[in-house]
């Protein structure tokens, strides 16, 4: 479902360049449960928003769902997004001035769906993650643990093959983090949706069955084919 | 600080609208020291008497009134004729005047005598200095001959020079004053003592009479600087308006964006009125920058301004001129800067975008992007309007005269003698081949705007006047001369009773009116309320024009060479006629308009500029707030297309709604001032929905423009920079 070829990804600060990836090569099957850990700035976000299509490789290949995304145009970047990948931010990202069912049914109104049907499937979405009852409050008026069950209901009105969520507990105490993180294992087991976690918490691991470690931009842990060997920090170019 | 663009912004509306306040400010001091030293030069005792029946004044009513103890000198003035030479950009005028006409001006002479009682009656006359030095140069001129409307007069008197600072006797240079040929229509008056006695003792032995002070009377003289001045003024006043609000604008923007600057500065001890005088004072600093911008450009356009015939002064109300601009912004930069002080400091450094824009009052920079496109495209409205409204009443001009007819007449801008053009033309012009058919017709100005038209046989088969009401002059009227007439509409509508079938008089003889003529630009240029039969007149016509008519198969610019020979031929000493198409006149008609609404239309140009460019700046602010937003979007599958709808579409909202009012403003304005020209008929709509339909587009591509720069933005980067 997915695959990366020695993507390599540099951020321009002025002159210099910053190396948040470097020569990545990942493949993940679909139906998996992956969690991608490291610490800040190791290049999970970067990561993530490369397969998400939310932003371009400096170098290297993305296939996705069997396509390489360098061929796609934005057009067919966006029509992707908006139909087989879901999001699910840190700091929830919900648009502040529509309410719960407005946010859930975004997606749905970039693909060109009637209003009457994406308040129905949005609300429907919010039922699934017991919210059904907020879903005419601004994301102001929500508790976190709340807001992030909307941002997973809107990662899920779609029915996306993919679910991408970055920190997903990181602004949420313990206990609401091991809730959300139930939600994605129940998302994962009955509807077969992968799911790509990135995160420092021990907690979101532990509900993972594949653990990638990423350290200074470079795999080097895979749980599944347990790369070890690598080269440190300095090594390699900026 | 404030944003250099938002600051760029702020400086240029205030230099222009300083600009145009201090133009016109200048013309209008000019205009009232103009008066002033006009009627301390000719005395406040003087005062204008003119019947409100527009007849002329008898010489036992000159004498009565003359007679009047209250009364210490009386003049009288009768027509003035005005020819001009378009390459030496000169005008000659005569002026037929009593006697005591100079005395009572207060015109001294450099040369020769004034007149007398017995220079009635005789072919003599006084020039102006100007128009000895340009027929004369340094020889004498008292004792020589000069030619007058087809008529030799000998100079009796030069006028000593007028100043150039008196700008309505300077006009006096350009003028021949000759004794008059018949009565009076106009009264000078210089009272004995008290103006309203006088005019008390004036108007028992002349009831029907009104009257005009030396001030209102001079002040028709600058009708023209009277309306351009109030024009820029309200012009002026506009643009004050959207400095204003541009600074509203501005500040409110600012505020937000640095809400978290003023969260920690309110942390340190900052207070309200410190935050206010931080972003007011930013504002009065870039707001006085374009003031004193404004002050050079002003002040070298009112240097400049003789070259284009106008005339400017310093005044002290030139003091207040960048005072208004810089004052209005930072009177409207107080409310959103105090609304941005009073958020709680811990609220500032920890505000979400929805609150911050609740908070620090959005709303306020959105009325005043708004307002600036509102009074933006109220302008560009109102001269479109305006313009075109009357540019289709000039197409109205003339009846049904069609390219084929020409005009020929006595060339308007020449100081050489003018051609005769007698009625003996008239068979001269039939001889010549491609010709069809020639109507004489003779203009005749009967005083105070009015004139008189006789139409020779052929004038019904021409068609030249619109008629409205009733009938046109037949051919067997015309060749009997008999008392019938057409007059103007304006006319007509003036009489209490109507003036069909009612009888009116023209130089002591009744007219029955037959017929009502559109002149509602007619007027205007011609001056013509009344068409009636060449030969009803008994009086010889000094003034005679043709319309010839081209025979098909004929070229009409060959036909018209050839008349301009066959009168160079008859008058070889003579400046040239001027045979001219319909449409020709037009041009010279639209020639002033279009002066005029060149130069409004500028300032119009760059209050609508000054607004798109407000309109872009809020939304490229609203859009860099928002820049996070767009991101999640496209990460939930906006594509680029969608992101630019959401920004013209927020645009659109504020333009559309303020350009859809400001050209109602502007179109209402319109009329109100057609209606004050005397334009009559509908009013060009279709100009107002297209310049709304302009103001929208540019505001839209206003907003349209940032979105599609946020839009070309990957959505990880938008995601990243929209938190920070």
């Amino acid at each position: 479902m997915i695959r990366l070829e020695k993507v390599e990804k540099l951020y321009r600060k002025g002159d210099s360049a910053v190396a948040a990836l470097r020569g990545v090569d990942l493949e993940v099957q679909a139906g998996e449960l992956v969690a991608i850990q490291g610490p800040s700035g190791s290049g999970k976000t970067t990561l993530l928003n490369l397969i998400g299509l939310l932003d371009e490789p400096s170098a290297g290949q993305v296939f996705l769902f069997g396509k390489d995304v360098s061929a796609l145009s934005d057009r067919e970047k966006s029509a992707l997004r908006g139909s087989k990948i879901g999001f699910v931010f840190q700091s929830f990202n919900l648009i502040s001035h529509l309410n719960a069912w407005e946010n859930v049914a975004l997606p749905l109104y970039y693909r060109g769906i009637g209003r009457k049907e994406r308040r129905r499937r949005a609300l429907a979405a919010l039922e699934g993650v017991g919210l059904k009852g907020r879903a005419y409050h601004l994301p102001a008026e929500l508790s976190g643990g709340e807001e992030q069950r909307v941002a997973i209901a809107r990662a899920l009105v779609t029915d996306p093959a993919l679910i991408l969520a970055d920190e997903p507990t990181g602004n949420l105490d313990s206990h609401t983090g091991k809730m959300i993180m139930e939600e994605f294992l129940a998302i994962n087991n009955v509807n077969g949706v992968t799911v790509l976690v990135a995160t420092h918490d021990p907690l979101v691991v532990s509900f993972t069955r594949r653990v990638i470690e990423l350290r200074d931009g470079q795999i080097t842990k895979d749980s599944a084919s347990e790369v070890v060997d690598v080269p440190r920090s300095g090594d390699g170019g900026c | 600080m404030l944003r250099s663009r938002g600051k760029g912004l702020l400086i240029a509306v205030v230099a222009v609208a300083t600009t145009a306040l201090w133009i016109s400010f200048g013309i209008r001091t000019a205009l009232e020291a103009n008066l002033r030293e006009l009627v301390a030069r000719v005395g406040a005792d003087l005062f204008y008497v003119t019947k409100r029946s527009r007849e002329l004044f008898t010489a036992e009513e000159l004498r009565a009134v003359a007679q009047l103890e209250e009364v210490a000198l009386v003049a009288g003035e009768g027509i003035q004729r005005t020819v001009s030479h378009p390459g030496q950009k000169y005008t000659l005028t005569s002026l037929e005047v009593t006697p005591e006409y100079p005395a009572l001006l207060r015109l001294s002479l450099q040369a020769g005598r004034s007149f007398s009682q017995e220079d009635v009656g005789r072919r003599v006359a006084i020039l102006g200095a100007r128009v000895k030095e340009v027929l004369f140069g340094e020889e004498e001129a008292v004792g020589k001959r000069v030619e007058v409307g087809g008529y030799y007069y000998t100079v009796i008197g030069v006028l000593a020079p007028i100043p150039s600072e008196d700008s309505l006797r300077r006009k006096l240079n350009n003028l021949v004053l000759v004794p008059l040929t018949e009565q009076p229509w106009a009264l000078f008056v210089r009272a004995r003592g008290s103006v309203p006695r006088a005019q008390q003792a004036i108007g028992e032995v002349l009831p029907g009479v009104s009257f005009t002070t030396a001030t209102q009377r001079y002040e028709i003289y600058f009708h023209l600087e009277r309306v351009v001045s109030w024009l820029l003024l309200a012009i002026a006043g506009g643009l004050s308006l959207i400095a204003a609000v541009t600074a509203a604008s501005i500040v409110s923007m600012d505020s937000l964006r640095r809400g978290w600057e003023i969260g920690v500065r309110r942390a340190v001890g900052a207070t309200v009125p410190g935050i206010v005088r931080l972003f007011s004072g930013e504002v009065l600093w870039a707001a006085s920058l374009g003031a004193a911008g404004g002050v050079g450009l002003g002040s070298l356009v009112s240097h400049l301004s003789p070259l284009f015939g106008w005339e400017s002064r310093l005044g002290l109300l030139h003091l207040l001129v960048p005072l208004i601009p810089i004052v209005a912004g930072a009177l409207a930069s107080l409310y959103p800067s105090w609304r941005a002080a009073r958020v709680p400091p811990a609220r500032a450094l920890g505000l979400r975008t929805l609150e911050a824009q609740r908070a620090f009052g959005l709303g306020v920079g959105k009325i005043a992007a708004a307002t600036a496109v509102l009074v933006g495209t109220g302008a560009l409205a109102f001269l479109a309007v305006f313009l075109f409204t009357v540019e289709a009443h000039l197409g109205g001009l003339w009846g049904d005269v069609d390219q084929r007819t020409l005009l020929v007449r006595a060339p308007r801008k020449s100081i050489l003698p003018a051609p005769e053009l007698t009625p003996g033309d008239l068979a001269r012009l039939r001889e010549l081949p491609g010709v069809e058919l020639v109507v004489v017709g003779a203009p005749r100005v009967l005083g105070a705007g009015m004139g008189v038209y006789g139409v020779g046989v052929g004038y019904t088969d021409l068609k030249l006047f619109s008629l409205v009401a009733g009938r046109d002059l037949t051919q067997e009227e015309i060749s009997q001369g008999a008392r019938v007439a057409l007059v103007g509409k304006s006319f007509a509508e003036a009489q209490e009773e109507g003036a069909l079938g009612e009888s009116f008089r023209i130089r002591g003889q009744e007219f029955t009116v037959v017929g009502v003529f559109d002149d509602s630009m007619a007027r205007f240029y011609l001056g013509v309320p009344a068409v009636v039969p060449y030969r009803s007149l008994e009086e010889v016509w000094l003034f005679h024009e043709f319309w010839v008519r081209v025979r098909e198969g004929y070229s009409p610019q060959e036909v018209k060479e050839e008349i301009g020979s066959l009168f160079q031929r008859l008058y070889p000493e003579r400046a040239p006629v001027e045979v001219i198409s319909p449409g020709e006149e037009l041009s010279q008609a639209r020639e002033f308009t279009y002066k005029l609404a060149t130069s409004l239309g500028a300032f119009a140009g760059l209050g609508f500029t000054a607004a798109a460019s407000g309109m872009f700046n809020l939304m490229s602010f609203l859009l860099l707030l928002r820049l996070r937003e767009l991101g999640i979007r496209r990460a939930l599958g906006a594509n680029r297309v969608d992101i630019i709808r959401l920004g013209v579409g927020e645009a659109g909202k504020v333009a559309v709604l303020a350009a859809s009012l400001g050209g109602g403003v502007g179109t209402w304005g319109a009329a109100l001032a057609l209606e004050r020209f005397h334009v009559e008929g509908p009013l060009r709509w279709g100009w107002a929905v297209a310049t709304l339909a302009l103001a929208c587009a540019c505001a839209l591509a206003a907003g349209g423009w940032p979105a599609r720069r946020a839009a070309l933005l990957s959505p990880a980067k938008a995601i990243r920079e929209g938190r920070r």
